[in-house]
This record gives structure tokens, C-alpha cells and sequence, in this order.
């Protein structure tokens, strides 16, 4: 389309750049339907049979009223069309996540009637790009995504997962409930977490979580030294492997997988403190033949809990972090923090939750310390961002993320000389 | 109990194939393993001639969803499966 590439020359000179990058990709046009549609690599650019109604349905997430809005992914460019018939719009910014499917779109697809509109901006999805509300999105080109744009991809996708994940958490809430009651008794008798600020100031701390690369550390973890806070999942595999944590957090609330996870043998934890939230299992707790400690989970539902917060927005990981960052650690080594599946595996050897996991085009992808493509999952990737922010907001300490097998943590630096962080 | 299992997975249709084209595929993901629960129930219960173009769109749905083209899916289950459905419920 001729007219769509004079505009583009003319209005964003750089995306012309851009798109002369797309790598090769296998386009189809789908015919033989009501609207016939580019399929890019296999996936449709939009629906086939009714685009306009699905813009429509797409464009809902933007409220009627406002007065500007983001469009991620071009699709065939029925969505920004559809926004940019609202009058009251007075800025609307597409941001390109896929090269390949930007390409395709514009040069088979009329888009020239909107793409000159003066209230609209395009631009390419970067890694530093934030997520700006409200939005809508192109389901294919959120799948098509290039690398670059993955960490925006992943936003917008967790952003529209959080009413499904609201909804489960409060599914939860059944068990969550009769675990706190069960546990007002401990929760009156133990400690409270905080007796642990600052223990290690100005010192390294070691954070474990149960990823695959976990074992790539056991022989520097058994050498010790370093204080060892462990998730609940890494403490089977670290005491098969001879490593006794200093302190073993543990927060999900579901009995029978947490009494599997801490299926240990009891001798092995006598010196071990657990850090525990009011929602975890009441059969785990008063099992445990060492120190108990009690915290609690951040939100509305624990305001009544006179306990000291540990930050997490879901991930075990994330409390075991803040509790390392509480005892005011100069610095903080994360080992088996993957976020993704390498080898396939979602956990290290050993963990009672340990699967495979196959390949699958919808399933998302992290870069790995090597900058390569590594598989990753849905709920794993929501909580890298989240760690992400919480490191950025942490200046004070240094993080280091001690293998390159799982994904880059933005704000975390490879201490080359730690194994198999080369 | 056959006609509540139809509404119930023509309900989830509807639901599965407007949430893929808002890219929410965690709800969509649900409502689509609501929809193959009903399935299931459905074709072993219908008689062959109703129970075969179900299953053929059923398998395409499935190739479509493993290279995760979501927005196929979503034209799939609309616009074949939901009104194959509805030409069962009738001649019920």
C-alpha cells in the first residue's frame, strides 16, 4: 500500500527503518471467509468473519469518555480505526510490538484513511517502554511479539489477567480463612518476623528459590558462610543436597501441597527458623520443630493482622527477597530465582512440585542471561516484572542474579566471578 | 439435563470467543475447558449425523489453538461451533 508508506515516510520516518528490519515470516492471505484476513507465521491478524464487531468488542476496554488511549499491535488496523471514530479522543498512540505483522498489515491493508489522523502517534515497543492505561490490544501480534517488545507484552498481558487472577485469589480465600483462624494461637505465641531486622546489615545474603539452576550453586551453598533464606519448595532439594537454609519462607495457603513440600526429614530443620503468614497450612506449623516466625501479606485482607509485612505480589520468592532486604543485606545473591523453564523443567530436582513443560506457541518467553529466548510461564513472567520494580525501588542494595540459565532481572548485575554465572 | 448442558456451553461459547479477542486468554482458557467439559457429555449423547460436524470443528479448534492463533479459535467457536450448536438445540 503505497499511500500507508507515503504517510508513514512522512510522519514517522524512523518506522520505516524499523519495518525494513522484519525478518522473513510466512504470510497467507485467508479467503474463501467474510473478511478475508493475513495470517502471519500461522496466527490470523484479525477475526475473519465479523472485524469490525471485534474492534467494537476490543475498543470496550477504553472508556467511552476518554481522551486518550493505547493501542498495542496494529492487527489490521480495525481497532485504531474503530477509536479514532470517537470525537473526544484527542491522543491515541499505537505502539508496534511486531515487526512482521506491522509489515504485512501495511503493506496489504488500507490503513491510510486513519493513519494520517492527527491525533494519532506510532511508535516501537522498546524494553524501557511502561504500560499506559487504557488500552487495547491485537491478541495476534501480542503472540507475534519481537523480542523487544516482550517485557511490554508481558504487561499487557498480566494487566489483562488481573481480574481472572483477582477472582482465583478470592477462590482461595475458603482455605485461607480456616488457616487463619486455626492459626490465631501460634500467631499470639510466635515472634514476629521483624526480630530479624537488620541481622545482617552491610552483609551478603543468599536468596534461594526452587528454579532449575538451583542446583548449578548446591557446592557453593554447601562450602556456607553466607546467611541462606530458602523458599518453601528449595528446602527439599537443598537438604538432599546437604545445604541447611538459615530461614525457610512459606506463605501459600493450600494444605495438602504444602505438607508435601515440607515433607523434610524433622531432624534435618531443628536450627531452621520458619517465616510463615497467617494463610499457610496449620498442620505445617505446628509440625515444625524449629523457630517459627510470623508475618504477614501485604493488601487489605491482612490490615487486621498486627504483623510486619512481607512484600509479595503472589511469588513466595518476593517475600523471601524482602525479608533478605529487611535484615538490611548489602547485598543479595539470588540462586534458582529462573522465572522461565529451562531444559523444560519448572523446578529443580527434588521440589515436590516439579513438571515438564512442552513447548507451545501461546506460552511466553524470557531472555536469558545469554540474551536467548528461554520458555517461560504465564504466572512466572508476572512475577519477574514484579520483582523488577521492587529491585528498581531498592537501590541500596546490590542484586545479583548468581546463574545466566534463567531470565535477566532487570537491576540485577552477573557477579562473574560466582560459577556458572560466566 | 442435555438442553441446560447446550445453554450452559452455547453460554460459554459466546464468553470464550469475545474474551480471546480481548486478549484476556486466562478467563478465555477457562471458559474454553468449560466448553469441552459440555462436549464431551454432548457427543457422546447426540446420534452421529449431528454429533460428526461438531467434532470435525472441535479438531480444527484444537490445531488452531496449539500454534496460538487465538483470534482463528475465537472465529471458530462463534461462528462454527456455536451455530452448530444452536441447529442441535433445536431439532431437540
Amino acid at each position: 500500500m503505497r499511500e500507508n508508506m507515503e504517510i508513514l515516510d512522512r510522519r514517522w520516518p524512523a518506522l520505516a527503518a524499523w519495518l525494513a528490519q522484519a525478518p522473513e515470516a510466512e504470510l497467507l492471505l485467508l479467503e474463501g471467509v467474510p473478511a478475508p484476513t493475513l495470517c502471519v507465521n500461522g496466527v490470523q491478524l484479525a477475526g475473519a468473519f465479523a472485524p469490525r464487531a471485534e474492534a467494537e468488542l476490543q475498543g470496550r476496554l477504553v472508556p467511552q469518555d476518554a481522551r486518550s488511549a493505547t493501542v498495542y499491535g496494529l492487527g489490521q488496523g480495525a481497532l485504531p480505526r474503530a477509536l479514532l471514530r470517537r470525537s473526544r479522543l484527542e491522543r491515541l498512540r499505537l505502539v508496534l510490538l511486531s515487526r512482521a505483522a506491522a509489515r504485512a498489515a501495511l503493506t496489504y491493508v488500507e490503513l491510510y484513511d486513519w493513519l494520517a489522523d492527527e491525533r494519532l502517534d506510532v511508535l516501537v515497543a522498546t524494553p524501557e517502554l511502561e504500560l499506559e492505561t487504557p488500552f487495547s490490544a491485537s491478541p495476534a501480534e501480542l503472540l507475534l511479539a519481537d523480542p523487544e517488545a516482550w517485557r511490554l507484552r508481558d504487561l499487557v498481558q498480566l494487566e489483562l489477567a488481573t481480574p481472572y487472577l483477582r477472582r482465583r485469589l478470592e477462590d482461595q480465600d475458603g482455605f485461607s480463612v480456616e488457616n487463619r483462624l486455626r492459626n490465631e494461637g501460634l500467631r499470639r505465641s510466635d515472634r514476629d518476623v521483624s526480630v530479624l531486622d537488620g541481622a545482617h546489615k552491610g552483609c551478603t545474603v543468599r536468596v534461594a528459590a526452587s528454579g532449575p539452576s538451583l542446583a548449578e550453586h548446591f557446592d557453593a551453598l554447601r562450602a556456607g558462610g553466607v546467611p541462606l533464606v530458602a523458599v518453601d519448595s528449595a528446602l527439599a532439594p537443598l537438604l538432599a543436597a546437604g545445604v541447611v537454609p538459615d530461614v525457610v519462607v512459606t506463605m501459600d495457603g493450600n494444605e495438602r501441597s504444602m505438607l508435601a513440600v515440607f515433607d523434610v526429614p524433622r531432624e534435618r530443620v531443628r536450627d531452621v527458623t520458619l517465616v510463615y503468614h497467617p494463610t499457610s497450612p496449620h498442620a505445617v506449623l505446628a509440625a515444625w520443630p524449629g523457630r517459627r516466625l510470623a508475618a504477614r501479606p501485604p493488601g487489605p485482607r491482612f490490615e487486621g493482622f498486627t504483623r510486619t509485612v512481607l512484600w509479595s505480589s503472589g511469588s513466595v520468592l518476593h517475600a523471601a527477597v524482602d525479608l533478605a532486604a529487611r535484615t538490611r543485606a548489602a547485598r543479595i545473591e539470588l540462586m534458582g530465582a529462573d522465572f522461565a523453564t529451562p531444559e523444560g523443567c519448572t523446578h529443580v530436582e527434588g521440589t515436590a512440585w516439579r513438571k515438564s513443560v512442552e513447548p507451545h506457541p501461546a506460552r511466553p518467553r524470557v531472555l536469558d542471561g545469554h540474551g536467548r529466548p528461554v520458555l517461560s510461564l504465564r504466572n512466572l513472567v508476572g512475577y519477574l516484572h514484579d520483582l523488577e520494580r521492587y529491585v528498581a525501588a531498592h537501590r541500596e542494595i546490590e542484586f545479583v542474579n548468581a546463574s545466566r540459565t534463567g531470565a535477566r532481572i532487570a537491576g540485577t548485575r552477573y557477579h562473574e566471578e560466582l560459577p556458572h554465572a560466566a | 439435563m442435555l438442553l441446560e448442558s447446550l445453554d450452559r456451553s452455547c453460554r460459554a461459547a459466546q464468553s470464550a470467543a469475545d474474551l480471546l479477542r480481548l486478549s484476556m486468554d486466562a478467563s478465555a482458557g477457562q471458559a474454553l475447558v468449560d466448553i469441552v467439559d459440555g462436549m464431551t457429555e454432548l457427543l457422546r449423547d447426540l446420534q452421529a449425523d449431528l454429533a460428526e460436524p461438531i467434532g470435525s470443528v472441535l479438531a480444527e479448534l484444537v490445531f488452531a489453538q496449539e500454534r496460538g492463533d487465538n483470534l482463528r479459535v475465537a472465529d471458530l467457536v462463534e461462528f462454527a461451533l456455536l451455530p452448530r450448536l444452536r441447529e442441535v438445540r433445536r431439532s431437540l
